[in-house]
């Protein structure tokens, strides 16, 4: 047991070392990722195929990696670039073969260049870490293709967070705030918001006269300081079922030039 | 992964294929007690965090179910106001 702890501690020094980070945001690494205590901490030379001299570190041969395929510091900041990776352990867990294999495969699909793949992966590398064929509905490539359906490529590459919606929830989330007029809102983090919350405000704001409010204001975080109201009250009283939705669905169809019916899985996430 | 993290996130609309993801993320997931999981979300909510959007959270970072609760109370501390918004900003930050 000493002898874990010690790689343990060791593990957590190096990290800290390598990514500027303290000792317990290594650990957090560690105890997302316990195969990193596996990797060696120390920095054996070697020679590469060339009779270079170079570092045989597993760990420091895949931050080079990835300072290369992100362009570290020119277009990525080594300080955004340390944070990556201490908040994405599973990057210095994968292969630079599989890492590759993923960029390609989302670089192909979605038609991007190289700089606009870079764009999105930083924004977002769960993207990358997760499976990028074109099989199954919550694929970074199955998702892009169903949000694209009502999104730009444009905004998906300057919101990759966006990515991390729940695909069955994405539809009704989009829809509740179009029909809001906060579309833009939706797109810049309200994504982020659970849908019946975002609803039941939507339907209160709309019985507000003589007040002043953005539509935005449904995503925000001081909404129920500013209007005096609670969430969970409003939720009661404008609850998200089977009639909202049919009444969602048809004042989106009313307003825009494609309608959208909630497929059953997206309508079961719902109800 | 514990039966009853397990059914909490299918609670959460999470489904199976979801659930594998955030194992394939976060490899510890398949080891975390469910009350160590919870209390890391109670850490979260208390520091000013919505519970309806926790979903979003796990989504984003489901790295933070496996922290130590005291670590993401510091990390949150450090934040000062406005938990919600800034991890709506940043999922990451804890």
């Amino acid at each position: 047991m000493s002898k874990l702890i010690a790689k343990i501690n060791a593990t957590k020094k190096f990290l800290a070392n390598l990514l500027n980070i303290t000792e317990e945001e290594a650990e957090s690494m560690i105890d997302k990722q316990p195969s990193l205590i596996n990797y060696s901490t120390q920095q054996v030379w070697k020679k590469d195929d060339a009779g270079n001299v170079v570092y045989a570190n597993v760990i420091i041969d895949r931050m080079s990696f990835y300072r290369d395929v992100f362009r570290v510091p020119a277009e990525l900041s080594e300080k955004k670039f340390f944070r990556m990776i201490a908040s994405h352990p599973a990057m210095l867990n994968t292969s630079e073969e599989t890492f590759m294999a993923k960029m390609e495969a989302i670089k192909s699909t979605l038609d991007l260049t190289d700089a606009e793949l870079r764009k999105f992966v930083v924004g977002n590398p769960q993207v990358v870490l997760l499976d990028c064929s074109a099989n199954g509905k919550n694929t970074t490539i199955a998702k892009i293709a169903k949000f694209r359906s009502v999104l730009s490529m444009d905004e998906i590459l300057d919101n990759p967070m966006i990515m991390n919606v729940p695909a069955q929830k994405f539809t009704i989330r989009y829809m509740i705030a179009k029909n809001a007029g906060a579309r833009d809102a939706f797109v810049n983090g309200g994504f982020m918001y659970n849908e019946k919350k975002v609803y039941a405000r939507a339907q209160y704001l709309a019985t507000l006269t003589g007040t002043q409010y953005a539509s935005s204001e449904i995503f925000s975080d001081k909404f129920e300081k500013k209007f005096g109201v609670l969430d969970a009250a409003l939720a009661v009283q404008y609850p998200l079922d089977a009639a909202a939705i049919a009444s969602i669905e048809a004042t989106y169809a009313a307003n825009n030039r494609r309608p959208i019916t909630l497929k059953p899985e997206e309508r079961n996430a719902v109800l | 992964m514990d039966k009853n993290l397990e059914a909490y996130l299918k609670s959460l609309d999470f489904d199976d294929e979801d659930i594998e993801n955030f194992c394939i993320l976060v490899p510890s997931l398949e080891y975390v007690e469910y009350q160590q999981a919870l209390d890391c979300i109670e850490a979260v909510v208390k520091a000013g965090y919505p519970k309806d959007d926790i979903d979003s959270l796990i989504f984003s970072n489901p790295g933070f179910l496996v922290c130590d609760p005291k670590y993401i109370a510091n990390k949150l501390a450090a934040l000062g106001d406005d938990v919600e918004a800034k991890l709506k900003a940043d999922p990451t930050l804890i």
